[in-house]
């Protein structure tokens, strides 16, 4: 046995070594299925933390020449949470919708809110093979969108609690941005939207039914985490609460979400979508 | 492995499904977790954490073939994050391991003289940064793959490999620095010969 064999062995049987001493009790599962058993009971009570759940990027990473899209990323999908996950947060701010129809930031504790984070590595000029083979399905976003939208930089999407992946892209025309996701099965954030979304609505697109909805976009300030990375402050309020419209349909075993940054409107997202449909077939 | 049926049965929230999956997981968890947080109470704590999280979304996992990838996802997650709150270094951890020994009863030199060059390596690796005794501790403990690794910890298999090279040098050179400063010294490790060179 050579010497680095023996040196493997010496750190194995150490990280072994000392387990069979540990017994293992019941504690931890007990509390861990009294949790669950509380969060299905007290779910109903509060359906704002399911908007927080299913939301989408916690952290965007993006390559320095792209503070642009990171920071658009960021703002278009965000939810706060990375934060919380790094740093002893007690609490956090989020936003849910008031009596009087109207968005508003709460302060919750931490403990309550689900950590559903995501990741977007954007690339100006993405190699589609590289990105097919990474995410397991063929690209069919198009370089542009009817509308006057160009593509301005793709990147592959992971969620932190799922091995799935998908593609994220950002169209632009002017200051407008469009966000695109595809991927080739429901995601969290794709059922949130579709069952839960604020002013859902169908919109008939041939024999195809599309869902329009909307959904509370809080601007926090961000704290550059450098290399282009970006993180949200939610422990302090956002100093700006928009309403992010988006289209959410499903072709050919791939499932979409085209949204704004809360100034488009409907019209526009649907032609856009519309060209994307008919790009793809 | 775990059972693709028993993942299955824990999607459909069976209760003595939890339970099994728990009895299958628990123990090597709670290790991993007391490697890396250095503390037996956190430990504990962090099982409890990733059980709670992985029953709640073990419904979203599509391919039961990856969960062993996607639960040491949420389990190292939980373990940065408690040590972080902690703020608590794993290299505590073997004064403590020892504090234990003694308490329960257990003759200690005994466990001293066994146990020394096993216990100076996990002292070592307790004292690595947090990512690269993850590395270490996934890799030579748990038995994921570069590749898991590198899925569970979301970097690039690159960044594992130079992660596990960088560990064991720091290892290699705290062992030497230890162990004595001639060419070639030999660590006693349960009734085996265990050579560091230099």
């Amino acid at each position: 046995m050579n010497n680095e064999m023996q040196f493997e062995k010496l750190i194995k049987n150490a990280l072994t070594e000392g387990e069979s001493g540990f017994e293992l009790g019941n504690g931890p599962l007990v509390g861990a299925k009294s949790r669950l058993k509380a969060k299905s009971e007290g779910y109903r009570m509060n359906s704002n933390y399911k908007l927080f759940k299913h939301s989408v990027v916690g952290r965007t990473i993006a390559t320095a020449s792209c503070a642009i899209i990171a920071l658009a990323l960021v703002v278009a999908f965000v939810q706060p949470v990375r934060a919380m996950a790094q740093q002893a947060v007690s609490m956090i701010y989020t936003v849910v919708k008031g009596e009087d129809g109207k968005y508003k930031a709460v302060q919750i504790p931490d403990d309550r809110a689900e950590m559903h984070t995501t990741t977007t590595l954007m690339s100006k000029n993405p190699e589609n093979k590289d990105m097919t083979k990474e995410v397991g399905f063929a690209d069919k976003i198009p370089s542009s969108l009817k509308g006057g939208f160009v593509l301005d930089g793709k990147g592959v999407i992971t969620w932190d609690d799922s091995s799935k992946k998908g593609i994220n892209a950002i169209f632009k025309k002017d200051k407008s941005l469009i966000f695109l996701q595809e991927i080739d099965y429901p995601s969290p954030e794709y059922m949130n939207l579709k069952d839960k979304g604020d002013n859902r609505q169908e919109i008939k697109l041939g024999n195809k039914t599309l869902v329009y909805c909307e959904q509370p976009m809080p601007i926090y300030e961000n704290i550059a985490k450098g290399e282009g990375a970006f993180e949200n402050d939610v422990t302090r309020p956002p100093k700006e609460i928009k309403t992010m419209h988006a289209i959410v349909w499903e072709q050919g075993g791939l499932y979409y979400i085209l949204s704004d940054l809360g100034d488009l409107n409907l019209d526009t997202l649907e032609v856009a979508a519309k060209s994307m449909i008919e790009s793809s077939k | 492995m775990i059972d693709a049926d028993l993942i299955q049965r824990c999607q459909k929230e069976e209760e003595d499904a939890f339970d099994e999956l728990y009895k299958v997981l628990g123990k090597k968890a709670l290790w991993t977790a007391y490697l890396i947080s250095g503390r037996r109470d956190v430990a504990e704590d962090i099982l409890q954490e990733a059980f709670f999280e992985c029953f709640r979304d073990i419904k979203k996992l599509r391919r039961p073939e990856v969960f062993p990838v996607w639960f040491n996802r949420i389990l190292i997650r939980k373990c940065w994050h408690m040590v972080g709150k902690e703020k608590k270094t794993a290299a505590d951890s073997l004064s403590d391991s020892m504090k234990e020994q003694v308490d329960s009863g257990i003759d200690i030199t005994e466990v001293v003289e066994a146990n020394e060059a096993s216990r100076f390596v996990r002292n070592a690796i307790g004292r690595l940064k947090p990512e690269m005794r993850t590395v270490i501790i996934l890799y030579y403990y748990n038995g994921l793959s570069i590749k898991e690794i590198a899925e569970v910890m979301k970097c690039f298999q690159g960044t594992v490999k130079s992660r596990l090279h960088y560990a064991k040098k720091e290892l290699e050179k705290e062992l030497k620095g230890s162990f004595g400063s001639g060419s070639f010294e030999r660590v006693r490790y349960l009734g085996k010969e265990c050579a560091i060179h230099e």
